[in-house]
């Protein structure tokens, strides 16, 4: 498991399934250990069907968990999502903002490329290499 | 894996703004994408004045204190992991934009998560956008942080256990962003510091001539 999970971060940008969904730009913004890092990334979908990303992981985090910054009622809100939707021949970015990974307890330094799988809601996954950025990570 | 539920408010404080004063619908306009940048309440906002500690000194500091200087205010906490830190690098842009006048800035992070941002947290934190006396947290006692609130107009709750297990269900407040000049007067509400783009040469453009009448 752990050799396949270093070919696919050498192939940053392949999925694991289907080989038709990409990402580009994955980051995290990373502070301090003891405070959350923001995830941001673009996936494109070039399948034929829409793909549902149900979930994220990392072992560079304690928690890993789609958030998205809205506004509601006229006031601005964080709030967990079940899941982001994306359509077929579509593109969908995490970024800031907006929808995020909240990466609770980070494990990580600066300048690190570290992974996270995304689960999508046909039971397959994908495997992104994520780089560390600091404060000014956009 | 628990449900996690609202709200984190991390942006403009629109219903702690219309709770605070008239200016609901100036603040509603000014979060459409072909807003300005800013909002001036000159008149409309209380000075600059609050009791708290200063993270970088530990020491009790007031409004006073910052006279001289103009001041951006803005309350959140460090757990926040999205609109906090990029409003605080915005402001750490801004500053950098402004060039020498920059450093007559003050950028004061106020902390509405007492129980888990101690002063040495609050301090590593703000070391991440800029140095002190530019950049600074403040944290009060509970009491403190809810009149300086209450003052402009912030809602927020907070966790009463530094280990409140989910932060983001946890916590939550009403956001914006401050402007005072050198004379401690509420100026400019300056929402899109919280943006992923803002328009920091319109920003530095309105805090320029409060810089320049610094001491």
């Amino acid at each position: 498991m752990k050799r396949l999970l270093y070919v696919l971060l050498l192939l940053p940008g392949l999925a694991q399934a289907g080989g038709t969904i990409s990402a580009s730009g994955a980051r995290f913004r990373y502070l301090l250990p003891q405070i959350p890092a923001g995830g941001y990334v673009t996936l494109k979908n070039d399948r034929d069907h829409k793909i549902i990303v149900t979930g994220a992981s990392s072992p560079a985090c304690g928690m890993l968990m789609l958030h998205e910054s809205k506004d509601e009622s006229g006031m601005a809100m964080m709030m967990a999502v079940k899941s982001v939707t994306i359509e077929a021949h579509q593109s969908f970015s995490f970024a800031p903002d907006g929808y995020h990974l909240m990466c609770d307890k980070p494990l990580m330094k600066i300048g690190q490329m570290v992974p996270v799988t995304l689960a999508f809601a046909d039971g397959t996954s994908m495997v992104i290499g994520f780089q560390v950025g600091g404060a000014g990570t956009q | 894996m628990a449900i996690f539920s609202p709200p984190v408010l991390t942006r403009r404080a629109l219903g702690g703004l219309c709770a605070a004063g008239a200016i609901g619908g100036l603040v509603r306009s000014a979060r459409a994408e072909d807003a300005p940048p800013s909002v001036n309440v000159s008149g409309t906002f209380p000075k600059l004045q609050f009791d708290m500690t200063l993270a970088s000194t530990g020491k009790s500091v007031t409004g006073a204190d910052f006279h001289g200087h103009p001041v951006i205010l803005y309350f959140g906490f460090t757990r926040c992991p999205d609109t906090c830190p990029l409003t605080m690098h915005n402001a750490a842009e801004l500053v950098k934009s402004m060039g020498k006048l920059g450093t007559k800035m003050r950028v004061l992070f106020v902390t509405v998560d007492i129980e888990h941002d101690t002063l040495p947290l609050l301090k590593a934190y703000m070391a991440n956008f800029g140095a002190p006396p530019v950049f600074d947290g403040l944290r009060g006692t509970a009491a403190q942080t809810a009149a300086f609130a209450k003052r402009y107009g912030v809602g927020y709750s907070a966790p009463t256990s530094p280990d409140a297990p989910d932060p983001v269900s946890a916590i939550s407040h009403t956001d914006a962003i401050y402007a005072f000049g050198p004379d401690g007067a509420a100026r400019y509400i300056i929402g899109s510091l919280a943006d992923a783009r803002p328009d920091l040469p319109a920003i530095a453009g309105i805090m320029r001539p409060l810089a320049r009448r610094a001491a």
